[in-house]
């Protein structure tokens, strides 16, 4: 067995380790739990010994009782356990939803770092993988939990009768096998499921996304059709993954019967009083774990590594020398959730630019070929040009949102060897083509954490009307939930955010794409007037005549 | 909606009811084994019995998965009824209700909130059915046995039946704010993910990180209060469930004395009620889902409520030159401020065309959509050959006039399905001459599958085929059907100048013979228009032949003609008409 047999483990086993205390109590209590089913088995057993010896006696009734008590203890222990452990998940779970967060967060995202993953899908991924992974534990704790109640149960049993205890192996062993069966089927029938629900979804989405187009077309009967055609498929898809998924847990249930029956044939005059039927009955009801968590606990270890696998796609390139491949995904936990505070971020130190000089910058595959330009302090430098001649990733490569092949920047005659970490406040501020905002107050969305008057920005941005007209001002919410701007006030609230940080340089991808004539002139007169230095990507005539200098592509 | 599903129901009431007798019998077989045992019976019948009821533990499995398959099977044959009523009403409803109703919200009503009952039905419903059918089942027959155990097991059961329904609501305040905090941090991932670009050059990302610490927060907390008070229901219903377990075992011991019942009566009783403990536990975990199928099919029935009425169709499609007439056509949208279209009256006579021409916000789309009958004119009427369009049977409207919207939509499927639009009994040589007459006669024949080429891939985008061919497409989609009236709204989307050819021919193709309005957005499109009306916020500010309007210098369509011949090719109207108007 090599030292990488249980490398699984060994990272859900770190993953554990971020909350250890409150995962390993609320462990304890489902062990507990599993271990539980032995008493009230014991209880109902010696009642009816009770019974039958001396009948309903002051015993007998403690017993009885017993039962009660027990499961109230029980039902009490695992209600505090059970609330640990679901907030150690949570907070597990979040800490590495944190990690990669900021993993894409300083890669700039899917976008620029080539990836091709969607935002939805991130969320689908930080929203179901890390508690995959974190369930290989969970079932191996089931796995303890259930051998521990078996071994004692058939101990006990077996004082009864030994032949009869391992008489109800033989059921087990055999649905263990066939579960094993039954699951690998299930996942089979569950992808068809799965891609059936998808196809249908997909059509009904389009049909309806394209209901005018549908009308206008006369096709609407024929389009009827084609859902109902889908829609049965996925219906007898659907029944085939529900009936195979649910008849998994009624044959558990029958497995149970078929244990006693078995036992009982087995041993037929030595089982020879109420107890000990009833203690067979009730132990071999619970004994369905064995097969049952064992086979969970193999499958969560196939399931773990498809997450892992989603998971460490949207952290960035690691190195395969490194120790530890996942390490990235939990190595550094993040000062959340109760941890200590957040260390101050350190800004870089403001260099004042007085000359920018580009290059040789090349990027192939954007058709970006050899240009070379330089910026003094100052001035306003517009590049224009066709669709598709590479304005926006010259922008990009520049301030390392886009690998560079080739080609070289200097600040001030400094090369720049890292122009991602380079190329943010105080030295530059880039306004991109469709700016984001995000759902919070206008206010926190011109800061994003900045400690400034955004009065200035707003101003020079030609956005001080719009934000005047907003019924809460600067504390308008925006975004989902909030107010929508139009394309025009996010391309000015972007530009705003962007001032905010009194930078060196600013870069500009098609501001004005959105706005009308008259704000287009204003906001270009207040930024030349500010006398920032200005690189901007635009084809407006507005633009180019308050250039310094123009690029044409 | 079950009724048309009654052999369903029969087969699963079938199923249900050897279900339920199966694990009676076999609780009623264990007592026996128990009072056989302690009579000493002989081996042989010791045997036989615990031998039957193992085979009744086989069956039981067997039997147990018929259910599940036939309550699975009607539930989603039900759901595929509704399914299929609200896409069909979704499909033909017009414009104003997808004006009010969102597409993201639409489909979630007819798929994903379809899909949640459907869910609910055979996992929810059916094995409540199943629990409810054993505890009744278990009361009968203990009854019939031992008359006064079954009064306490009869009891006990309502007790705990009782105590499980009016648990199901109690974690749910919690369960939404726990759903509400998953949401939002979801929602700030996605959104964060997506302006990644923008905060690394702002170098934002800790503001990000603190923002989803909070929430990370919140989700601990909220996760832990719903767990809290989901453990205290289960927890309640466990410790009345052991309850009832120890109360048919008392009353069971005090019959037994009594010599009332023999020991193996005492262990039915006590067998009972566990019998019914594993289903109603598992029936627990999924109390909440009650509340999320409420509202689901809520929402379902509103939708279905919401579907528009409209006058009796009874005419059919008028024979006859087909003039397409508007007479003192008004149209006010209900949530904006003044009309769209004020007092419209213009006709285009059979077989000529006419082309409409305005800024955005004119009301020229609105204008079309009149005519197509997306929407219906708040006063004044829309005539095609003399009969008013409202009362044209719908069938017969949609294969008379063809409309070509300006966003070319494809459809998941072939190349054959999005050009007849899942008509069947469109012939694959009309399909072939349609995509030959506008020009995708070339582009097909590249294509290794033919008409079968399928044309979104998985994620919708649309393969091998470029802006300017889907355009073609769409064309064609409109010409396969050969209809007496088209209405075109010219796409926007810019293509290179030999597709732009290319396009123009089609369109040529298109209108000739056939009455016609194009709402043009490209100058060299007017081209083919026999007339040209000119709208103006809402207001037709010029009509008249185009060839005359041409020679008149005066006329506004001259001045665009004026300036679009100064600037470079290409030039659109909507480029121009600003400085026209």
């Amino acid at each position: 067995m090599s030292a990488h047999t249980f490398h699984r483990e060994r990272r859900a086993l770190r993953m554990v380790a971020l909350r250890p205390r409150q995962f390993w109590l609320g462990s304890l209590a489902w062990l507990m739990f599993f271990v539980y089913p032995l008493v009230p088995g014991s209880l109902v057993r010696a009642g009816y010994h009770e019974l039958q010896t001396s009948g309903v006696s002051g015993r007998f009734l403690v017993f009885a009782v017993g039962l009660v008590v027990a499961e109230l203890v029980m039902s009490s222990i695992l209600a505090v356990g059970h609330e640990v452990y679901m907030a150690a998940f949570e907070a597990i779970e979040s800490l590495v939803r944190g990690n990669v967060l900021h993993a894409q967060l300083a890669s700039g995202g899917p976008e620029s770092s080539g990836r091709t993953v969607s935002s939805g899908d991130v969320v689908t991924r930080l929203r179901d993988d890390p508690k995959d992974m974190l369930m290989l534990v969970d079932n191996w704790v089931d796995v303890a939990g259930s051998v521990a109640f078996g071994s004692v149960a058939l101990v006990l049993l077996a004082r009864i009768d030994a032949v009869a205890a391992l008489a109800m192996l033989v059921p087990l062993l055999v649905f263990g096998f066939g579960n094993r069966y039954a699951g690998h089927r299930l996942r089979r029938v569950r992808s068809a499921a799965r891609e059936a629900t998808s196809e249908a979804t997909d059509y009904l989405n389009a049909a309806f996304g394209a209901a005018l187009t549908v009308k206008v077309t006369g096709a609407e009967a024929g389009v009827l059709r084609r859902v109902d055609r889908l829609n049965q498929r996925r219906s007898r898809a659907m029944v085939t993954d529900q009936t195979w998924a649910e008849a998994l847990w009624a044959v558990n249930g029958s497995v149970g019967d078929l244990c006693i029956g078995v036992a009982l044939v087995v041993a037929a005059r030595r089982i020879n009083n109420a107890g000990d039927v009833a203690l067979f009955a009730a132990y071999a009801m619970n004994l369905i774990w064995l097969p049952q968590k064992i086979g969970g606990a193999l499958v969560g270890r196939r399931r773990f590594d498809v997450s892992a696998a989603r998971v460490d796609a949207l952290l960035p390139d690691q190195n395969p020398s490194a120790s530890a491949p996942d390490a990235a995904a939990i190595s550094r936990p993040l000062p959340i959730l109760g941890g200590p505070a957040a260390p101050p971020v350190m800004r870089p130190l403001r260099i004042p630019l007085q000359t920018l000089e580009v290059c040789g910058l090349t990027i192939s595959n954007r058709g970006v070929d050899n240009i070379s330009f330089t910026l003094r302090r100052g001035t306003m430098t517009v590049i224009s040009g066709p669709v598709g001649s590479g304005k926006t990733s010259i922008l990009r490569g520049l301030v390392g949102l886009l690998d560079i092949d080739e080609g070289k920047v200097s600040w001030n005659g400094t090369l720049i060897v890292d122009q991602a970490a380079f190329f943010i406040p105080p030295q530059c501020a880039m306004v991109a083509q469709v700016p984001h905002l995000f759902s919070e107050t206008l206010l926190d969305n011109l800061l994003l954490g900045a400690v400034q008057d955004p009065s200035e920005a707003i101003r020079m941005a030609a956005f001080e009307r719009d934000v005047a007209e907003l019924r809460h001002g600067l504390a308008t919410a925006i975004g989902a939930g909030g107010v929508r701007l139009s394309g025009g006030q996010a391309q000015r609230a972007a530009a705003a955010r962007a001032l905010v940080h009194d930078a060196e340089l600013l870069v500009l991808d098609d501001l004005t794409s959105a706005l009308d004539v008259d704000t287009e002139v204003l906001l270009w007169e207040r930024l030349a007037a500010s006398g920032r230095t200005v690189l901007a990507v635009s084809n407006r005539p507005v633009a180019i005549a308050r250039a310094d200098q123009h690029i044409e592509l | 909606m079950v009724a048309p599903h009654r052999r369903l129901v029969a087969t699963y009431s079938l199923a249900l009811a050897m279900a339920t007798a199966l694990p009676i019998t076999a609780a009623v077989l264990l007592s026996h084994f128990v009072d056989l045992a302690v009579a000493r019976a002989s081996t042989g019948r010791l045997v036989s019995v615990a031998a039957m009821y193992a085979g009744l533990g086989l069956v039981g499995s067997l039997v147990s998965v018929l259910v599940v398959w036939r309550s699975t099977v009607l539930a989603w044959a039900i759901t595929d009824t509704l399914r299929h009523e609200l896409a069909g009403f979704v499909l033909g409803a017009d414009l104003a209700f997808h004006r009010d109703h969102t597409r993201g919200e639409l489909v979630s009503r007819a798929d994903d909130d379809v899909t949640a009952m459907a869910m609910f039905l055979s996992q929810f419903v059916a094995r409540a059915v199943s629990v409810l059918a054993i505890a009744i089942g278990a009361g009968v027959v203990l009854l019939v046995i031992h008359p006064v155990l079954g009064v306490v097991l009869c009891i006990s059961l309502t007790v705990v039946l009782s105590v499980v329904w009016s648990q199901r609501n109690v974690s749910l305040p919690q369960a939404i704010v726990d759903r509400d905090a998953r949401g939002q941090a979801s929602g700030l991932i996605e959104e964060r993910v997506n302006g990644a670009e923008d905060i690394a050059s702002l170098g934002a990302g800790a503001h990000s990180m603190a923002r989803f610490a909070v929430l990370a927060d919140a989700m601990v907390t909220a996760k832990r209060r719903v767990t809290r008070r989901q453990m205290r229901v289960s927890g309640s219903i466990r410790v009345v469930l052991s309850a009832t377990e120890a109360t048919m075992l008392v009353a069971g011991a005090l019959a037994y004395s009594a010599g009332r019942v023999t020991l193996g009566g005492v262990f039915l009783g006590v067998r009972f009620a566990t019998a019914t403990r594993a289903p109603i536990e598992g029936l627990m975990w999924r109390l909440q889902e009650v509340q999320g199928a409420t509202g689901s099919a809520t929402r379902v029935l509103d939708l279905l409520a919401s579907r528009p009425e409209y006058p009796e169709r009874i005419h059919t499609w008028p024979t006859g030159p087909q003039d397409l007439e508007l007479r003192h056509v008004t149209l006010v949208y209900e949530d904006t401020e003044g009309a769209v279209l004020e007092d419209i009256s213009l006709t285009v006579r059979a077989g000529r065309s006419l082309g409409l021409v305005g800024r955005s916000g004119s009301g020229k789309t609105s204008l079309g959509r009149l005519m197509l009958r997306l929407t219906m004119p708040t006063t004044g009427t829309v005539l095609i050959g003399g009969a008013d369009v409202a009362f044209i049977d719908e069938l017969a409207l949609r294969r008379g006039i063809a409309g070509v919207p300006q966003e070319v939509q494809l459809f998941p499927g072939s190349v054959r399905e999005n050009v007849s639009m899942f008509d069947g009994d469109v012939a694959d040589d009309d399909i072939n001459t349609a995509l030959g007459a506008v020009g995708l006669g070339g582009w097909l024949a590249a294509q290794s599958n033919g008409l079968d080429t399928r044309l979104l891939d998985r994620t919708e985008a649309a393969t091998g085929m470029s802006a300017g061919e889907s355009q073609l497409l769409a064309l064609a989609r409109a010409l396969v059907r050969n209809p007496s009236i088209v209405v075109l709204d010219e796409a926007t989307s810019r293509v290179d100048p030999r597709t732009q050819l290319l396009v123009k021919r089609a369109v040529a193709e298109l209108l000739s013979g056939r009455t016609s309005v194009v709402i043009a957005h490209r100058l060299d499109t007017l081209d083919v228009c026999d007339d040209i009306a000119v709208l103006d916020d809402g207001h037709i500010v010029e009509l008249g032949e185009r060839l005359q309007l041409a020679a008149d210098p005066a006329s506004l369509f001259a001045k665009l003609l004026r300036t679009g011949g100064m600037l470079s090719d290409g030039a659109t109207v909507d480029d121009l008409i600003d400085s026209v108007l």
